[in-house]
């Protein structure tokens, strides 16, 4: 199944490339916007990457899941014997490999221009792979949710950013340790347990919301 | 039983009981607690009168909580057993409780202005409390999204389940991080760190908050009742 997901974004490669291309150009935006000053830059970094990250992940999940509900895939998930639970368990992990990777891609490639030394880098793409799931997860329960209606993705924003706080709070304050070089583990391992929570708890409520979506 | 409850004849008939009643106490309280409140109860030895503006700001914050923890349990019975009356009784209860959340955090920062030196801090308390405003915000959202809301309140209600962990995240955000906001001084194990004329109008606006949210409650139900009906009658005709 994870085989056929990645087949399934290889083949959708424009959407994959526009989610990129978005993704780099806000990131891009903003930094340019926020001036020269080296400090601030450094200082809000790894807030801006976050929350684009995010929005980026937001924008691009409800493709995909409306190209295939339109395919009837859906229906075919429901009507087959294994999990609804495991279609979004191998969802959440191909969008890790091609989604979180490139993302991580494009960060190191505009480190540069955030002053960011080396280790700082370092600590944000580990938080970063970490806490995607929970937002891929999330992202899918968001999308699954509002499938059928017209608002689309500034809904799926509306409803889900508030329950991706924790994952910001605790992946920002692995960050903000590593600035001040402090031991930042104990922030590391509460941003481990609130991923893996938000992410079972999306994957959970996700299956319930599956049929939800698929009737019309 | 479950579902004789659902009639809508025996929610009209309980409610049409309970009307006056609700109507009588809740001025009563209203009345009583706002004279206890603002004139009577001494102004506090530290906070001087700015106090006063907890017989309000306290209220509402736990009526946001409960009204909270109703629209999840609500939510439950929608999504097990479809319960009709349910539904009709969520989407009745989630913009009042989206109001009492306003209501909490705009008399919460015009407090903090004068005592805190600021309108708002980052602090966790009103930070889940700002989260559960826009949790009510999404259910709305979400709900009115479907063009058919049978469908639009069963998404809603998944999204209600989810966001119950804030609660248990409020509740504990004084006692968990070291926060501005102080913690609880009458929901303790031990005795209540509030003297009794200040807790007796407390309790009198808690109760007059509750009447008021009944009301509106059982206002909003009957609206919503009568406009499913006329729906109805729509399609067959």
């Amino acid at each position: 199944m994870i085989l056929r997901e990645l087949y399934n974004a290889y083949l959708h490669k424009g959407s994959l490339l526009s989610t990129l291309g978005f993704f780099s150009l806000s990131l891009f935006c903003t930094s340019f916007a926020l001036g020269q000053s080296e400090v601030i830059l450094k200082r809000s970094a790894p807030a801006l990457i976050w929350i684009l990250a995010s929005l980026t992940t937001f924008f691009s999940t409800p493709h995909l899941l409306k190209r295939e509900a339109e395919g009837g895939l859906l229906d075919e998930i429901l009507l087959h014997p294994c999990l609804s639970s495991t279609y979004l368990v191998s969802k959440v992990i191909a969008e890790w490999v091609f989604v979180a990777l490139p993302l991580i891609c494009i960060i190191l490639f505009f480190s540069p221009m955030f002053a960011l030394a080396s280790h700082e880098l370092l600590s944000l793409c580990l938080t970063f792979l970490i806490g995607f799931p929970a937002l891929s997860a999330l992202g899918n329960l968001g999308s699954l949710l509002t499938l059928n209606t017209q608002g689309g993705g500034i809904l799926l924003s509306l409803i889900i950013l508030p329950l991706t706080l924790p994952l910001l709070i605790f992946g920002l304050s692995v960050m903000e340790m590593t600035q001040l070089g402090l031991d930042s583990s104990s922030s590391l391992s509460f941003l481990m347990g609130v991923s893996l929570f938000l992410s079972i708890l999306g994957i959970t409520i996700g299956s319930w919301a599956l049929p939800l979506a698929v009737e019309r | 039983m479950k579902f004789t409850l659902a009639k809508p004849r025996i929610f009209f008939k309980v409610s049409r009981f309970l009307f006056p009643f609700i109507i009588v106490m809740g001025v009563l309280c209203f009345g009583t607690g706002l004279y206890t409140a603002l004139v009577t109860s001494p102004p506090d030895y530290q906070q001087g009168d700015a106090m006063r503006i907890m017989y309000i700001h306290v209220p509402a914050s736990w009526m946001a909580l409960c009204v909270y923890s109703l629209l999840a349990i609500l939510s439950l019975f929608i999504l097990v057993w479809r319960h009709p009356l349910a539904e009709i009784l969520a989407i009745s209860a989630a913009p009042i409780g989206a109001l009492f959340t306003l209501l909490s955090l705009v008399t919460g920062s015009l407090w903090g202005k004068p005592m805190w030196g600021t309108y708002w801090v980052w602090d966790a308390r009103l930070t889940s409390v700002l989260v559960l405003l826009f949790l009510y915000v999404g259910y709305w959202a979400l709900y009115k999204a479907y063009a058919h809301p049978a469908q639009g309140i069963r998404a809603a209600s998944l999204l209600a389940l989810i966001g119950a962990i804030n609660l248990p995240i409020i509740k504990g955000s004084v006692n968990w991080w070291n926060t501005l906001h102080q913690p609880a001084s009458i929901t303790k194990l031990s005795t209540p760190s509030i003297h009794p004329s200040m807790l007796f109008p407390l309790g009198l606006m808690t109760a007059a908050y509750g009447f008021y949210f009944l009301l509106l409650l059982i206002l909003r139900a009957r609206t919503e009742f009568n406009k499913r009906k006329c729906l109805v009658q729509e399609n067959f005709s």
